[in-house]
């Protein structure tokens, strides 16, 4: 009857209160993605990439407490050794040095549940005391429902095509009947301006446009002129800002981190920009562009990274109307080598996550097929 | 009175010394009515005037542009009438109440930092003719919506 076995580990994590941190700032508090990276991140290293392919088809973190620090971890049956060793050579998890120990391992999650609802109850017995006022907000942080991010990887969208899929999915956003949903998409090369119009800092004839093969949008968002095109991972949220506690301003700033973190995977120190220059900078040179719409608290529009854009196009624009700054791209910054696309898409998005401190990240199956009813709509 | 109260809190909210028991630092006036997309309503007979609250221009960090809506237009209570633009993010405005619009504050297309450094006096938006006087009821006075404001802020 189940022809595909998986098992489900309960494990406490040790965080160490004598050792010293690794790194900067207060310890780390457990959430589902960052033992997830951990977990995933051990296997790599002591399995190799073959190791990770082979366990990342089941692996996933079910149930975490950063409290009582029990966590529930599945895998499939064939793999559940691999997992478990690597959980167990974890040396880390983010700044925190920390150890696993398996308590205990089962085929369903129903019994690792009644297991960890075990433990978890000797050690509110064993407290005494009871909870501090920190752990207490904690809890009722748990109790209430992780938030998830549910992703689209959309690969090439023509802008227009984009634009509609995001009005639709703002208006399910803001009935709730979707959670906090993610674009990641590139577009042909295509112009946009925001709302203030500001088509003085087109360069060219809009007639010429097509002669380069580019399109020119005019959309609500806020921003200047800019470009869009191949090899410019973008990512369109659409979130709910009042669930998050975000005004526009500390939005944008965490759209504006998620980029330097993702640069920093490449060794590119980015930083944010000055005063009436929003976007992420090397130096006096802009890599990433960030252009939004917020309206009754769903945002849309985003974000655009240049990776390894065709500059050229940014000669015909002044880009985002700072006239004397240059554009860079992450090819044009390092030397490193450059993985492929998806990966680099990917790693956008988990930067993303990351900032906007998401419990989980969902990826959405074939969201292709909604675009293609879109045309049907017009 | 108010730019002061409005300039103290600022102050101490950027030296982080707290204002009153509340990590709350912005300023809420007490004779006016608030909605909770932090829009501001002054009620003068049958006239309203409305902007966005200092919470609001707070988080919205500094305007750049203002779209203001064409006189003669109708309004209606929770839909958007026009929008801001900071940091690169457009924010739609929500008109707390429904009516006409009878007078559009032009000052804010030369000088749209008004709404940031005086929300509540030269930062208005726009003056409506009610049409519909009880509407005002829905909405919260001052300590709720400072109450409002703080559950919010307590999200993040």
């Amino acid at each position: 009857m189940v022809g595909f076995k998986n098992r489900f580990m309960l494990m406490e994590v040790y965080l160490d209160p004598e050792k010293d941190l690794l790194g900067e700032g207060t310890p780390v508090i457990l959430t589902k993605l960052n033992l997830s990276e951990a977990i995933k991140d051990s296997i790599l290293v002591n399995f190799g990439e073959c190791g990770l392919a082979s366990c990342l088809g089941s692996f996933h973190v079910a149930y975490v407490n950063p409290v009582t620090k029990l966590c529930i971890v599945r895998s499939s049956r064939d793999e559940h050794r691999r997992v478990w060793s690597a959980m167990t050579l974890v040396r880390s998890v983010g700044n925190c040095p920390v150890v696993f120990n398996l308590l205990d391992i089962s085929g369903c999650i129903r019994a690792c549940r009644d297991a960890a609802l075990k433990c978890e109850t000797e050690k509110f017995n064993q407290s005494g005391k009871g909870l501090s006022e920190e752990e207490i907000r904690e809890m009722n942080r748990k109790m209430r429902t992780p938030r998830t991010l549910e992703v689209w990887k959309l690969g090439t969208v023509n802008y227009l095509k984009s634009l509609k899929l995001q009005d639709k999915l703002v208006s399910e956003r803001k009935a709730n009947r979707i959670p906090d949903t993610l674009l990641s998409l590139q577009h042909p090369p295509t112009y946009t301006l925001g709302k203030r119009r500001t088509d003085h800092n087109l360069l060219i004839p809009e007639a010429e446009l097509k002669s380069i093969g580019a399109e020119l949008h005019y959309t609500q968002r806020g921003g200047d002129i800019t470009f869009h095109g191949p090899h410019q991972p973008i990512l369109y949220p659409i979130l709910s800002l009042r669930s998050i506690g975000f005004g526009a301003r500390s939005y944008v700033e965490a759209l504006e981190r998620s980029m330097i973190e993702f640069s920093s995977l490449y060794g590119v120190k980015a930083r944010a920009g000055n005063k009436c220059e929003t976007g992420v900078w090397v130096g006096d040179r802009k890599i990433g562009a960030i252009g939004v719409r917020i309206s009754s608290g769903i945002t849309c529009h985003g974000l655009a990274f240049n990776i390894d854009p065709d500059m050229k196009y940014f000669e015909h624009i002044v880009p985002c109307g700072i006239a004397d700054k240059e554009v860079t791209s992450l090819r044009r910054e390092t030397d490193a080598q450059l993985p492929s696309e998806e990966v680099i898409h990917e790693q956008l998005v988990t930067c993303l996550a990351k900032v906007f401190s998401y419990d989980d990240v969902v990826v959405k199956e074939d969201p292709s097929a909604i675009l293609n009813t879109l045309e049907d709509d017009d | 009175m108010a730019a002061r109260l409005l300039w103290a809190s600022r102050v101490a909210s950027h030296l982080r010394i707290s204002v009153a028991q509340r990590g709350f630092a912005s300023v809420v006036l007490k004779d006016l009515k608030y909605a909770d997309s932090h829009e501001w309503v002054k009620i003068d007979g049958n006239k309203a005037t409305f902007g966005i609250t200092d919470h609001a221009q707070d988080h919205l960090g500094d305007v750049v542009y203002v779209e203001l809506p064409d006189l003669g237009r109708s309004v209606s209570q929770g839909e958007s009438f026009g929008a801001v633009e900071s940091v690169k993010a457009t924010s739609d405005i929500n008109s707390p109440v429904s009516g006409k619009v009878v007078e559009v504050n032009e000052v804010l297309t030369e000088s749209p930092g008004l709404v940031n450094t005086s929300p509540y006096e030269e930062g208005w938006i726009i003056k409506v003719e009610l049409s519909d006087a009880g509407e005002v009821e829905k909405l919260m006075d001052s300590d709720k919506y400072s109450k409002f404001c703080e559950e919010e802020d307590a999200k993040h």
